[in-house]
């Protein structure tokens, strides 16, 4: 099984630093609230996640299929690949911890941490169950560079979408409601209420617990 | 005697295809062609053996041991190649070979290095910047290199020069001639396998139309022409064709048929041998 995540992290070797670098960077424009014409730089966390996603599962599909002819077992395969995305994650968590500490030293944000970390978690552990649970076709295409175009193009057709929809929901005029959209989602989110960093983390793990179980139980991989 | 694989009632159902029930064994270092038109559930047969796909019913025994999915031990015992070999696409060759020596005990490095050298392969060279040829060499090498007891090999020269084909075959020659390994070889090109094999076994739809001792086959099918005034009425016929008393047969028992054709007292008696592709059309045909 360490093999498996050993493998994983050597071959994207050029990029893991790359983004162990800019993470910080990116964290600190967050934290800062620089705005460039109008927009808040902290969009570029939003970004990066997205980018982080899409690297960590570019091709790799393929390279399941020879994990799978190997004498490791599938849950070992499963617990790797969740492994593989757990452990920058945690790095991100760590950095995250230390600069909300030391900047805001008397009233550390440790709860948008947590959210962070658990909103991360839950993204990677539904996007493994969906494939578990999905066709061959659509499994073994995944993220590539070919269709990472028409992936981000239908990704933003369907928030632009939401977008319009909650548009309609929460307001009759053609200005964006930003804040309003932003009310209406804290209204609907299933995990608001006292405990919402706890509802969060247990989501997280209990969603990365049934990816190890869809992967084992589930389809195999040529299916 | 643990068979090197035993299929029992194997059965996996699509919705537009089925195969089986399937039922098929290879003893211990013998070489089986598993030969069959495309389409005909070769590859079904091999993903169901390496556990890629479930089958839905069946079961299918490693050297006595169950494939399941989370007892791993049966796949030290295998060598797989794929009609679609996949690497880490980044890596050369011999950094993929690196890589896989993690998971096998037996792995040697100076033999992946022998057969690199034999297949003259160069493994500075990216996975992705291989030829088609050159990823099934490296695939090849991938798989012995552990010394696996059981080779599993899904139409390994399709799609390769002949220069490349006889490359690859001479060295499953090679590795075949030591007589401690098995083979099952699933190809639609009957001239590689018929060097190699020692069984066949004919798939045709999803079903086994038969298995058989390649000697035996040769041995017993022939094309045999004659002169006969009557209507012909013979058994085991698997072709008959006739220009007036001119008559042309293709016959799977030798000597049974030429038994009833001298009964007969055809006259101008020709027979002829025929080779494994001109058996394996009629096989198929039928």
């Amino acid at each position: 099984m360490w093999c498996l995540v050993k493998s994983e992290y050597e071959y994207n070797l050029k990029r893991i630093p790359i983004l162990l670098i800019l993470f910080p960077v990116i964290y600190y424009l967050k934290l800062a609230e620089l705005e460039i014409f109008f927009y808040n730089l902290g969009i570029f966390y939003i970004i990066f996640l997205t980018m982080m996603f899409l690297v960590s599962f570019k091709n790799k599909e393929l390279r399941e299929r020879t994990f799978n002819t190997l004498p490791v077992k599938r849950i070992d395969i499963a617990i790797s690949r969740l492994i593989t995305v757990l452990l920058p994650l945690i790095y991100y968590t760590i950095i995250m911890v230390l600069f909300e500490v030391s900047i805001s030293k008397f009233d550390p944000d440790l709860n948008f941490v947590v959210i962070s970390f658990s909103l991360s978690v839950i993204s990677f552990a539904l996007y493994l169950i969906m494939r578990d649970t999905s066709l061959r076709l659509v499994r073994e295409k995944g993220i590539t560079k070919n269709n990472m175009k028409t992936t981000l193009v239908f990704a933003i057709l369907i928030l632009n979408i939401l977008a319009v929809i909650l548009v309609f929901l929460t307001k009759e005029g053609l200005e964006i409601p930003l804040n309003e959209i932003s009310d209406f989602l804290k209204m609907i989110n299933p995990f608001k209420g006292e405990y919402t960093e706890l509802r969060l983390i247990i989501t997280a793990i209990i969603l990365s617990l049934v990816s190890l179980t869809t992967y084992t139980k589930g389809k195999f991989h040529m299916e | 005697m643990d068979y090197a694989f035993k299929i029992e009632r194997l059965e996996k159902k699509y919705s537009d295809f089925k195969l089986g029930p399937l039922d098929l064994d290879l003893e211990p270092g013998m070489v089986m062609g598993y030969i069959g038109p495309n389409g005909s559930g070769k590859t079904t047969t091999l993903l169901c053996m390496m556990q890629l796909i479930k089958a839905n019913s069946g079961s299918i025994k490693i050297f006595g041991t169950e494939n399941a999915p989370n007892n791993t031990s049966w796949k030290f015992d295998i060598g797989y190649v794929s009609d679609s070999p996949v690497f880490y696409e980044n890596w050369n060759g011999e950094k993929n070979l690196k890589f896989l020596s993690q998971f096998y005990p037996n792995w040697s490095d100076d033999y992946a290095m022998a057969l690199a050298k034999r297949f003259n392969i160069d493994l500075t060279k990216k996975a992705k910047d291989l030829s088609r040829g050159n990823r099934v060499k490296l695939s090849l090498i991938s798989a012995l290199s552990h010394k696996p007891k059981l080779l599993l090999l899904d139409e390994p020269t399709s799609g390769l020069d002949p220069v490349v084909r006889a490359e690859v075959l001479d060295t499953l020659f090679e590795v075949v001639e030591t007589g401690e390994r098995s083979i099952f070889y699933s190809t639609h090109i009957l001239s590689d396998i018929s060097r190699l094999a020692d069984d066949l076994a004919f798939l045709k739809d999803g079903k086994l139309l038969f298995k058989t001792a390649k000697d035996d086959l040769i041995e017993k099918w022939r094309k045999i022409s004659f002169k006969y005034n009557g209507e012909l009425r013979v058994k085991n016929l698997v072709s008959k064709k006739n220009e007036g008393n001119d008559y042309q047969i293709i016959t799977s028992d030798f000597s049974d048929t030429i038994e009833k054709l001298t009964e007969l007292e055809v006259e101008n008696l020709n027979e002829h041998r025929m080779s494994i592709d001109e058996i394996a059309v009629e096989v198929l045909k039928g």
